[in-house]
């Protein structure tokens, strides 16, 4: 019967693909492939969200200072467009000198910044260009990851490279400077670090242009975005000298070297602020010298497997002479011309860190210019600091293009990680990698103890598999733990808005900063110019929309000295210097009442030492009593009398906080004001934030008769 | 065993080496050749021209001297990628790749020329 065949004919179909999904695996290749998306997946979404802290706990705004010069910047780019941007002269900074933001910054983060908000705005999602910035940084991280993964799966194995994501998405030394609201160039100076050598170490696996292409390309990215780019134009030629020393010369290093080079020297040129510098400064000088010597180098092996050997010795000694005499004579005279500028106070620090203090204090001020202590490495990386070297080992074992690459950008980064602090940013990709590397291969091979493919003989007994398996995973466990602890704790502070927990356990927030630089914006003339320290220039520039005379660029130290002289002697002595540099208003950070420790009182000593460095006759010394800093009774008279003394504590000896304390009782220097009663001639008080976090004077304008009256 | 090269010796090496060099050559390569040497000849002519007349627009100098080295650099690394075997490329990607990098090398001559 034909309507029993055909109900048989759908009931054995539908039994078979009933049996097939029942039976359904993937196969073990598909099956990893599934697995590698859905964790590479994960990481994406761990590496953003773990930045976000600080705007679940306050909100989506700007951290710190710098970012805020970024935030404006970007802000100008987006309503005035490109060539406004590139040409942009600032006449409200640095009052009376202003500033070219055109050609002195680096430009990559403010135009990656407005892309990123005029592509969504052309996909009619009108995200606030606030919005874009403070979450640009934790999306390029995980970014950041993706390519990590890459970079160690060139460098090692796909295995390694889930684990170097994962480290990397969470690594404090990273996600100190990219978490959500640090608008800064590092959040995507380290992407474009990492995509660089990603593509480097391609096009020398390869040989093949349009790898190298890419690697000028990335390169060219990484100079718009970062002055450290010239770790990169130090890297490279490093590495080609040591292979070319250890005998690994091949056609592909020659061809990848080539092309990066002199691509990467011509884009490196079109950003305004390197300039002529890749082919005049001594940071670039190496790059362009292996050049040479790898032009030469590949000559003499073409020409040797040319030539029989002794007409071979007479052309390498005519070429090596001809050669040396051309260079030898170009070089001397580009040295003693001058054309060839010296390595910059900054790197040379790197290089000999005992020059700044001497040299350059406003270099040596910077806290996170200082040396490195070992609490920050271990605070900073956690296991891989000790990761680290045992992926140096693995990568001894295992001797290739890549691996050697890998081994020399470690080793410079932890040297440089150590001359200062903020370098950590630089070693800790690399870490990573390498420490990934190092447990990656502990596990592979500790993991074919407890599960033996049939090819091994199992003579070790499982336990040990186990023990060992169980034991790294623990730490990267504990991993895990400290780096979510270290990111909420210690590096999710907006800096701009503080807590802190009362004794009831209710959380008051201090929002004095934003009040004073509002109460700026709305209640003085739109021309005013305000004197503060050159740390809150940015931030004054930003929010309240003023002019200001020194700010974070700092790149006028004599300008930056004379507003130092100015808190630093007394009133009636400032007041001139105050009336010649059009000042209306200045503005003091005091911590005495909330206990608030960053503030101008314990900044003060470095704005003497500046100050002195262009006036001699303020000396430090006379700031001091006994070589003491003090503010009590036992003060020294010119710290008494100083500008910065007065405006920071006038009136406050009116205020006692605590019962224990007497009135007048500093906080943060534990001690009780010296000098009381406190009036002012020069100057008036014209805000004080509800905390005192914030002061502000107005400037008195000299009357027609007899002033002061 | 050290001695004196005579200006002799060295004719007698480099005649020696170009009499090998144009056996072994095929045709294709020595076009290449020639436009390398031609490359060269134009660097060395704009160089001397900065050295010896003017460096004034320095920005024009650097980018007709990048041009030069650049474009001598990428058709010698064609050339090592049609002729060596340690590369992995088929003739056509070579030559594909060759026309991207030209291509990027010229778009910022032209930008940073000025």
């Amino acid at each position: 019967m034909k309507g029993g065949k055909q109900v048989d004919a759908v009931r054995k179909q539908l039994q078979e693909w009933s049996q097939a999904i029942v039976n359904f695996r993937f196969s073990a290749a598909k099956h990893a492939f599934l697995l590698k998306i859905l964790i590479l997946g994960l990481i994406y979404i761990l590496a953003f969200s773990s930045r976000l802290f600080s705007v679940l706990r306050f909100e989506s705004v700007i951290h710190e200072f710098d970012p805020y010069f970024n935030y404006r910047s970007t802000k100008y780019l987006v309503s005035n467009g490109l060539y406004n941007f590139l040409n942009w002269f600032d006449d409200t900074t640095w009052y009376p000198l202003g500033r070219i933001v055109g050609g002195t910054i680096y430009p990559g983060l403010m135009f990656t910044a407005a892309l990123v908000h005029n592509f969504l705005h052309a996909l009619h999602l009108p995200v606030d260009i606030r919005n874009v910035c403070v979450l640009l940084a934790p999306w390029f991280a995980s970014n950041t990851a993706m390519v990590a993964y890459f970079l160690t799966k060139e460098v090692w194995d796909d295995k390694a490279g889930l684990l170097a994501a994962v480290f990397v998405a969470i690594v404090p030394g990273y996600t100190s400077r990219s978490v959500a609201g640090s608008f800064d160039n590092e959040g995507i100076a380290i992407f474009a670090l990492l995509l660089t050598y990603l593509l480097w170490i391609k096009a020398v696996k390869t040989g093949s242009l349009w790898w190298s292409c890419a690697c000028a390309l990335a390169y060219f990215y990484m100079v718009s975005a970062w002055g450290g780019y010239v770790f990169i134009i130090n890297l490279i030629p490093l590495y080609v000298l040591v292979m070319l020393i250890s005998g690994r010369f091949s056609l592909r290093l020659y061809v990848a070297y080539s092309t990066v080079y002199v691509l990467g020297t011509l884009l490196s040129m079109q950003i305004s602020f390197v300039g002529f510098q890749p082919v005049q400064s001594s940071e670039h000088m190496a790059a362009m010298g292996m050049f040479g010597i790898l032009q030469l180098y590949a000559v003499i092996t073409w020409v040797r497997s040319k030539m029989s050997p002794d007409h071979f010795r007479i052309f390498l000694r005519g070429l090596l002479t001809l050669a040396a005499g051309l260079f030898g004579t170009l070089f001397v005279v580009a040295w003693i011309t001058g054309y060839i500028s010296p390595w910059t106070g900054r790197f040379y620090a790197l290089l000999d860190p005992t020059y700044a203090k001497s040299h350059i204090p406003i270099i040596a001020s910077v806290s996170e210019h200082q040396p490195t202590t070992w609490a920050s490495f271990f605070f900073d990386m956690h296991i891989l600091a000790f990761l680290v070297p045992a992926g140096l080992y693995f990568c001894f074992k295992r001797l290739n293009d890549a691996t050697i690459f890998i081994l020399l950008y470690t080793l410079t980064s932890v040297y440089f990680a150590g001359v200062m602090v903020r370098l950590i940013l630089v070693l800790a990709p690399v870490a990573c990698i390498i420490g990934a590397i190092a447990a990656s291969a502990t596990l592979t091979s500790y993991m074919r103890y407890v599960k033996p493919s049939n090819r091994d003989s199992s003579v070790f007994p499982k336990e040990i598999g186990w023990g060992v398996v169980g034991a790294v995973t623990l730490l990267l466990i504990f991993y895990g733990l400290h780096c979510t602890w270290v990111t909420a704790e210690a590096y999710s502070s907006p800096s701009i808005v503080l807590a802190a927990q009362q004794q009831n356990g209710n959380r008051i927030i201090f929002d004095d900063f934003r009040e004073g630089y509002r109460w700026l914006a709305h209640n003085t003339p739109q021309h005013a110019r305000v004197m503060s320290w050159w740390d809150y220039g940015y931030q004054i520039s930003a929010m309240a929309n003023r002019t200001v005379l020194v700010d974070n660029n700092t790149w006028n130290n004599t300008h930056i000295a004379q507003v130092g002289k100015a808190f630093a002697s007394s009133e009636e002595n400032a007041y001139p210097i105050m009336l010649s540099l059009d000042v209306d208003y200045v503005l003091v950070i005091f911590g005495g009442l909330t206990g608030y420790a960053s503030d101008d009182i314990n900044k003060f000593l470095w704005m003497v030492r500046i100050a002195g460095s262009c006036d001699p006759k303020i000396k430090e010394a006379d700031y001091e009593t006994l070589g003491e800093y003090r503010i009590d009774d036992k003060a020294s008279p010119a710290m008494l009398n100083s500008l910065m003394y007065t405006l920071s504590y006038y009136k406050f000896d009116q205020l006692q906080i605590e019962e224990a304390k007497p009135a007048g009782f500093d906080r943060v220097r534990n001690a009780e004001i010296g000098r009381k009663g406190i009036s002012l001639t020069y100057l008036e008080e014209a805000f004080t934030s509800p905390h005192w976090l914030v002061r502000i004077y107005r400037v008195l304008k000299p009357g027609n008769r007899a002033w002061p009256y | 065993m050290i001695r004196r090269i005579k200006s002799s010796d060295m004719v007698r090496v480099l005649s020696a080496f170009l009499s090998t060099y144009r056996a072994e050559t095929t045709k294709d390569l020595l076009i290449i050749d020639a436009f390398l040497v031609f490359a060269a000849f134009t660097g060395v002519v704009v160089a001397a021209y900065c050295a010896l007349v003017t460096t004034f627009p320095y920005n024009s100098f650097l980018s007709a001297f990048a041009s030069c080295v650049g474009v001598f650099i990428l058709t010698l690394c064609l050339r090592l990628q049609l002729k060596t075997e340690v590369f992995k490329i088929t003739p056509e990607r070579a030559f594909v790749d060759y026309l991207l990098c030209n291509l990027v090398l010229h778009l910022f001559v032209i930008n940073f020329m000025g």
